[in-house]
């Protein structure tokens, strides 16, 4: 068994369980907003409001978890199936969703923003999630190499009959620096396995917009 | 409506939890903690929904469904896992459920799951 096959059993069988933590703490918020309700038409309690505000709070919180744990139970699947040849192919709008899903903490650390476009539709590639995964590491990783401050919008597409990932730089002080690295960036070139490359091209709009493609080198 | 609800879940705090929560809504609520029971429980007294929880201790909730299906094949059963319902293939792996659930569900979706279930089935008791 591989590293990232180990690592990834174990990450599954950990976001479950983390799961069911949130679940406990959502429905026992539930709970008591339940019985503050119950209060407030028998004249309410002290500081009722406030109480049920932090309620509320503690539902997002764990919507936000939740959401977390469903990126670190993809990641951790996709660890598991490494070295499977029969691996499923990847929806690249879930994919991209759930990376500025989980980088957004490190993102807020260099003061970046990454901000996903949601697709009605998946946009499935042949792709391993890991492969894609990388490569957007890579563009975060040039971003942060200028210095950060670079807002981002990602968004899964298919340009040409190829599928990948629209790249916008919407903002940001640093935006020109990022769009300079972007344009002559080699970076993505780097093979990721063999066979498989990732490339960062312009799009349309050249110098706002860019694609992101992982895709089989022999093509 | 008040309905007849089996829980089985071997998550104590989660399962009690959400069982005062239904009650507090006037539903009549019964709890288990692992699969066998929920079998047993059932055929007690057939409830209108039953929720179980996919991964249990013993008998699965896979193995729970089946058997449910097999007893009842009208009995709605709706599924709460701590794993993602769908997987990338758009495999179903709890076909034969009313509805999968993803943990931790939102106590509003979970209840409108039932509400439907119950209607679906064409047996709702006053």
């Amino acid at each position: 068994m591989k590293d990232v096959q180990c690592m990834g059993r174990l990450l599954a069988s950990a976001t479950h369980d983390m799961r069911n933590v949130l679940a406990v703490i959502r429905e026992s918020a539930g709970l008591a907003a339940d019985m503050i309700s119950l209060a407030a038409e028998k004249g309410g309690l002290e500081h009722g409001d406030r109480l049920a505000a932090a309620m509320r709070e503690i539902q997002q919180q764990v919507i936000h978890g939740a959401e977390l744990a469903e990126g670190m139970e993809y990641l951790a699947q996709a660890g598991v199936r490494e070295d499977d040849a029969e691996a499923a192919p990847c929806d690249l709008t879930r994919v991209t969703r759930l990376f500025c899903l989980m980088a957004a903490r490190r993102a807020r650390a260099v003061q970046m923003s990454m901000n996903w476009v949601d697709g009605d539709e998946p946009v499935w590639t042949e792709a391993s999630v890991m492969d894609v995964w990388r490569s957007l590491l890579q563009l975060f990783d040039l971003c942060a190499s200028v210095g950060g401050k670079v807002d981002l919008r990602l968004a899964a597409g298919v340009v040409r009959k190829q599928e990948g990932i629209i790249v916008e730089v919407t903002g940001g002080g640093n935006r020109d620096l990022a769009l300079s690295a972007m344009t002559g960036s080699p970076l993505l070139s780097d093979p990721l396995k063999p066979g498989w490359r990732a490339r960062l091209t312009s799009w349309r709009d050249t110098g706002q917009r860019f694609f992101l493609s992982v895709r089989d080198d022999q093509d | 409506m008040a309905l007849h609800i089996l829980l089985a879940d071997d998550e104590r705090e989660f399962v009690e939890t959400l069982a005062e929560r239904l009650g507090l809504r006037g539903h009549h609520v019964r709890v288990v903690y692992d699969g066998l029971s929920a079998l047993a429980e059932m055929e007690k007294e057939l409830p209108q929904v039953m929720v179980i929880d996919w991964m249990m201790p013993g008998l699965s909730g896979e193995e729970v469904l089946r058997k449910v299906k097999a007893a009842h094949a009208g009995l709605p059963v709706i599924v709460l896992t701590g794993h993602q319902a769908v997987d990338d293939n758009g495999q179903d792996p709890v076909a034969g459920a009313f509805m999968c659930l993803t943990k931790p569900v939102a106590f509003a979706t979970l209840l409108d799951a039932i509400t439907a279930a119950a209607l679906s089935s064409g047996e709702v008791r006053s």
